[in-house]
């Protein structure tokens, strides 16, 4: 993977609760994921979800995303999806925001991975 | 265990509709799989409360300005269109959602619904309309008599 390489997805889910939680349906969000020179975006579905049940991690560079619903008849569903983060995203500026059921995560880029313009001085 | 999208489609289902859209559901799950084949449309549910008939759909990403929903002869539409997801000045890298920009709904509901009273909203990405049912639809007791 280069520096420049967006996420990828891992190619099954990881669990990264620390504690068990009640049984719940899974869903796989679908996801969009945009990058420029500043940062990595990832839109994921969501709809229904709370903002306070969104978790979002990176840990060994596994970025994983969790977010629960409270379904009318009382079921809980879990949307959970994981990916690989190139290394070039710092994992300690990661924002999160969730607007009409759709989380939206900014992965930004560290500074060294950012591309860069060098001024030629002329003598 | 991992439950597909689809899945929960099925869940408040009441037995009183079990062939709804049934289909359509299952092609729709198809193309979960493929993402290849057009989106056909949100997943929908619809339960009957006795008194009112309730649609949910889930729609993220989708605003009050991106819908329109209307009702005539017993169907219900539902059309959505929103505007093209991605932002400026970004490379896209994936795009799960983005196929899935418009669609056209449209449900025969099992009873006749006041049209008048019908109420939608929209909250985190999921609509959901109330459709209290006309007074002859509506469930009723009938007392059995003494000879």
């Amino acid at each position: 993977m280069t520096a420049t390489a967006t996420a990828t997805e891992t190619s099954k889910p990881v669990n990264t609760l620390a504690q068990p939680v009640a049984p719940a349906r899974e869903l796989r969000p679908q996801v969009d994921i945009y990058e420029n020179a500043e940062e990595v975006l990832l839109l994921a579905d969501v709809p229904g979800a709370s903002k306070e049940s969104v978790n979002v991690r990176v840990e060994e560079g596994v970025l994983s995303l969790e977010a629960l619903r409270t379904l009318a008849n009382g079921q809980t569903v879990r949307y959970q999806r994981a990916f690989h983060v190139p290394e070039s995203v710092d994992p300690e500026k990661i924002s999160a925001e969730l607007k009409h059921g759709v989380l939206h995560l900014h992965l930004r880029k560290a500074e060294k991975a950012k591309p860069r313009t060098i001024a030629i001085s002329a003598n | 265990m991992l439950l597909r999208w689809n899945d929960l489609a099925f869940a408040g289902f009441e037995p009183r509709f079990p062939a709804f859209d049934a289909l359509r559901v299952l092609r729709s799950f198809d193309q979960d799989v493929s993402a290849q084949r057009v989106w056909q449309g949100p997943r929908l549910q619809l339960r009957d409360l006795g008194e009112e008939l309730r649609v949910s759909a889930d729609l993220p990403g989708y605003k009050q300005e991106d819908l329109q929903i209307s009702y005539e002869q017993q169907t219900l539409v539902i059309r959505g269109q929103r505007g093209e997801a991605a932002p400026e000045g970004y490379a896209a890298q994936r795009q799960e959602r983005t196929e899935r920009t418009s669609f056209a709904r449209k449900i025969a509901l099992p009873v006749r619904v006041a049209a008048d009273q019908i109420v939608a909203s929209l909250k985190d990405g999921v609509l959901e309309l109330r459709m209290p049912k006309l007074a002859a639809d509506r469930p009723r007791t009938i007392a059995v008599n003494a000879s």
